[in-house]
């Protein structure tokens, strides 16, 4: 188990380096961010000292050195607007937008996980194809129309809800609408088809020819097996959602991470982009290692496999 | 329910029985998506004003049914630009985009695939990484970033949005590979001494080819959703060109007095993504019935 | 040099040389670096055939048949050892020329065909290959239907819409299309209904004098073996433990093993019954393990000598050889 989780972690740390390596690469070849910053008539020599001042007359794979080196040691480099540290503007920003995603995935759990069950327990009737109908609705709707949809709904003919802003309970339900309904879907019919996975298996014949209460048989037997691949899925939803998150934020004036991103995209605040950039690899890398330890822990034939990639 | 027992063993042995019937609802997609793209690909001559007409004089009317008036079936913009005419035209360049983009992400996803699973080791170590990276990297956030630094152009966007999945197609491909090359028929053509690529292109390709497909297509709601959300936000195709998303962003701030030039191309483009989303599941059920039940 | 040259008829060199094949299978990965023990599927096995032929190859699973088999028809290198053809050792790539003389016709015929190409089109394969013309392709493909017993409309077919016997008639007809001297048929009956299995080894048997054929026959069924081949080798955990002419092998066993499987074969005559000769266990797949005999565990005859040391081939008599200690007094 512990040789499972060093591995697991040194990938994840590979990865997240090369997240870095793109998003230094990418965004460095974008452009001069001097250009961007000072007024297009400042005078050359001002330029040049900003230049050697920030380090940007060394040659790209020294810069890129320097990078890795301040990253490794905590150091995100300044904002270039305010000169701010990047990683506290950030930081700043990310209380708001982990309620959202905390909000959104219980959201989603409560409404995909019964749904998806109760489908799959009445498969094939009337009540298994209206859910399911309603799922793929939900699913194919764009997050950034629904958002629109509900703002003319619920904020300017009902006048219910305030259509942007932060603080209070009120404010959250449309971003968390918003962005739960296409996870919500996806669940119920990922969690339907693992479900029916797992009815059709042996044990589950066996466990109802033992006439064991048909609740017994679900919680017990069915829900711990349908759970590895929907922890997996979860995993790989992160990323959709935050995604999911940036244009949501942005619809709503929602003050998270999503929001600071298109701003600083638009100031062309070169140090905050990558720190986001960063924040949100970390983050998805994050997940998948939890689910991947999860993975291990629930399901004893990965660990022994050595990773789901091995096997 | 019918419980289908003999249906599998069936649609082994008659690849093309199991295409013929379609439940009604995929093929009212089918009709609608097909609709779509006919009035689309048709902008030139069907829209009534070309996509940039300005009449500054109907401004942001309403539609006909909305008290405007039949010159303007869905009204028009800020510029008094015709919103019907705007949808052909944004639809026209969604579509096209989207077609590029996963065009793009499946020829480089299927490659890396392919050349992992052929060489195995280190390239294939270093093909998968680059999938974590990419797996870790949400397309949206790295588009933004690039877009707004590298500036737009409209074959930098396809490749952005391409780059959206084409990981998962790599690992996908990569997989149906690894298990192809110890099947018998590979093993088969081996022995008569077949070239690789002759094992690789005509024979393992035709083979995965119906999972890549059923791929492609639940991919490409997504695809389209991602086009729309970077041109929601000013970033994707640019004015005086227009796009489904475009229009949605600029509709945005006007939604109190002039709902329409937002609400017409959102319903498009949600029409457009639900039908690839209901043939896409049919396909996949229909062709791969491993994959659910 | 030869391992046993017991084997060896008289009449010049062996068409086909397997010398001391070994193939030992990597485990699976554990972790960055480190690698547990290898499995050895088949340890030293050496045999020769002769031109036209039929060497049959018996075994349960897991005795190493298909591998060697694989390592024969050089779709799988030997982790030591060589196969040699004419004296010249196969090599990995091998020579276009070479590979077409030794082809191969497996058990799973439903996935020895591509599903999504159709029958003709994969029978002419390998003469496109090969570079034959146009014209050379379709009368080969037209005899070759003949032989086998097809009729044309099949090759419009996929592989999926035919039976299970028609399939193995167009392996055998694929494997026959680049004019081979040797026939890998690795369990090419198994997988059919009995009755049909009849037909298909009648058809093998014609094939091999039509077409002059050098054969190895792989099979678990001694009967099917019985009645195509020359001379038999009895596989047990990737040792060759008895060979020999096969009428001398079936009559006069000389090895434990070998007489069970004889005696597991059904009666000849209805109520006739024989005493099983073997213990049931479960049967080692691993040639490697320690000393003695492989099969001690399950052998009624067994003494303390079986448990100390490991029996080698030895011969008996002209040609026929066998791996225990006590062959001659059983």
């Amino acid at each position: 188990m512990l040789r499972f989780v060093v591995f697991r972690l040194a990938r994840a740390l590979i990865t997240i380096v090369g997240c870095a390596t793109l998003a230094f690469f990418v965004l460095r070849m974008a452009g001069d961010p001097i250009i961007a910053l000072l007024p297009a008539d400042a005078p050359p020599e001002v330029m040049e000292r900003y230049r050697t001042l920030w380090g940007l007359d060394r040659p790209l794979y020294e810069q890129y050195v320097r990078y890795l080196i301040s990253l490794a040691q905590g150091d995100f480099g300044q904002s270039l607007v305010d000169g701010r540290d990047a990683l506290g503007v950030v930081l700043e920003r990310a209380g708001a937008t982990l309620i959202l995603g905390g909000v959104v995935i219980a959201l989603a759990l409560l409404i995909g996980v019964p749904a998806g069950t109760f489908a799959a327990l009445r498969r094939g009737t009337p009540a298994d194809h209206a859910t399911m109908t309603v799922a793929i609705f939900g699913y194919a709707m764009p997050n950034f129309f629904l958002g629109l949809l509900l703002i003319l709904l619920f904020s300017m003919q009902l006048r219910l809800l305030p259509s942007s802003g932060y603080g209070s309970a009120a404010h959250l339900v449309m971003p968390a609408l918003t962005l739960g309904t296409a996870m919500a879907a996806k669940l119920a019919r990922f969690v339907r088809t693992s479900v029916l996975d797992v009815l059709g298996q042996p044990f589950v014949r066996a466990a109802r020819g033992k006439r064991l209460p048909e609740l017994a048989v679900i919680l017990r037997h069915v829900f711990p097996n349908a759970a590895i691949p929907v922890i997996t899925f979860l995993g790989f939803e992160i990323g959709l959602l935050i995604g999911g998150a940036v244009v949501t934020e942005n619809v709503f004036g929602w003050p998270g991470i999503g929001n600071l991103l298109v701003l600083s995209v638009a100031r062309r605040d070169l140090a905050v982009v990558q720190t986001i950039v960063m924040a949100i690899a970390a983050t998805m890398v994050l997940a998948n290692l939890v689910v991947d330890l999860a993975y291990g822990w629930i399901d004893p034939r990965v660990r022994l496999a050595g990773g789901p990639r091995e096997g | 329910m019918k419980v289908e027992i003999e249906a599998p063993l069936d649609a082994l042995r008659n690849p093309t029985r199991r295409l013929r019937t379609i439940p009604a609802v995929v093929l009212a997609a089918m009709i609608l998506l097909g609709l779509v793209i006919l009035l689309a690909a048709c902008a030139d001559v069907i829209a009534p004003y070309g996509f940039a007409d300005q009449n500054l004089d109907a401004r942001l009317q309403p539609p006909w049914f909305a008290g405007g008036s039949a010159d303007y079936l869905l009204g028009t913009d800020t510029l008094g630009r015709d919103v019907l005419s705007r949808i052909f035209y944004g639809a026209r360049t969604s579509i096209l985009v989207a077609l590029g983009a996963t065009a793009f992400g499946f020829l480089l996803g299927t490659t890396l695939g392919f050349v992992a699973a052929r060489f195995r080791g280190w390239i294939e170590e270093a093909v998968m990484m680059l999938v974590d990276i990419q797996a870790a990297l949400p397309t949206l956030v790295l588009a933004l970033a690039v877009l707004a630094f590298l500036g737009n152009s409209l074959p930098l966007l396809i490749i952005l949005v391409g780059l959206d999945g084409w990981e998962r197609y790599a690992r996908l491909t990569r997989g149906m590979v690894l298990s192809a090359k110890e099947s018998g028929y590979v093993m088969s053509m081996r022995i008569v001494g077949a070239p690789e690529w002759r094992i690789y292109l005509r024979h393992i390709l035709p083979n995965i080819a119906g999972g890549l497909i059923v791929q492609a297509t639940l991919n490409f709601p997504g695809t389209i959703i991602l086009e729309t959300a970077l041109s929601f936000f000013g970033l994707g195709v640019q004015p005086p060109m227009t796009s489904l998303g475009q229009m949605l962003g600029n509709g945005r701030a006007y939604l109190i007095n002039a709902w329409w030039i937002a609400i017409f191309s959102g319903v498009v483009i949600f029409l457009t993504t639900l039908s690839m989303c209901l043939i896409g599941d049919w396909l996949r059920d229909r062709l791969d019935p491993t994959l659910t039940r | 040099m030869l391992q046993s040259p017991l084997n060896r008829r008289p009449g010049g060199l062996p068409l086909l040389h397997a010398e001391n094949l070994t193939r030992i299978y990597p485990p699976p990965r554990r972790g960055l670096l480190r690698r547990g023990v290898g499995v050895h599927a088949v340890a030293g096995v050496s045999f020769e055939i002769h031109a036209g032929e039929a060497l049959g190859l018996v075994g349960e699973s897991g005795s190493g048949k298909t591998t060697i088999g694989r390592m024969v028809s050089a779709t799988l290198l030997p982790t030591s050892g060589t196969v040699s053809l004419d004296g010249a050792t196969f090599t990995n790539p091998m020579p276009l020329r070479r590979r077409a003389r030794v082809q191969a016709v497996f058990q799973d015929s439903l996935g020895a065909l591509n599903p999504r190409i159709r029958i003709g089109r994969q029978i002419e394969e390998p003469m496109i290959i090969h570079g034959f013309d146009r014209d050379a392709r379709a009368g080969r493909i037209a005899s070759l239907m003949a032989d086998v017993g097809l009729p044309h409309s099949i090759l419009a077919r996929f592989p999926g819409e035919v039976s299970g016997g028609q399939r193995q008639r167009v392996l055998i007809a694929r494997a026959l299309v680049l004019k081979p001297e040797v026939l890998v048929c690795d369990e090419p009956v198994s997988a059919l209904d009995v009755s049909v299995q009849a037909q298909v080894i009648n058809l093998l048997a014609e094939l091999r004098s039509q077409h002059r054929l050098t054969i190895l026959f792989i099979s678990h069924d001694l009967r099917v073996v019985r009645h195509l081949c020359d001379r038999v080798a009895v596989l047990y955990c990737g040792r060759i433990v008895e060979i020999g002419p096969i009428a001398s092998v079936i009559d006069t066993p000389s090895h434990p093993y070998t007489r069970a499987l004889i005696d597991a074969l059904p009666p000849d005559q209805p109520g006739q019954r024989r005493v099983p000769s073997g213990r049931s266990s479960d049967a080692g797949t691993d040639a490697s393990t320690g000393a003695g005999c492989a099969f001690a565990s399950r052998c009624l005859q067994v003494e303390k000598l079986c448990l100390e040391s490991a029996p080698a081939l030895r011969p008996l008599r002209p040609g026929h050889a066998s791996a225990c200690h006590f062959a001659g007094t059983l």
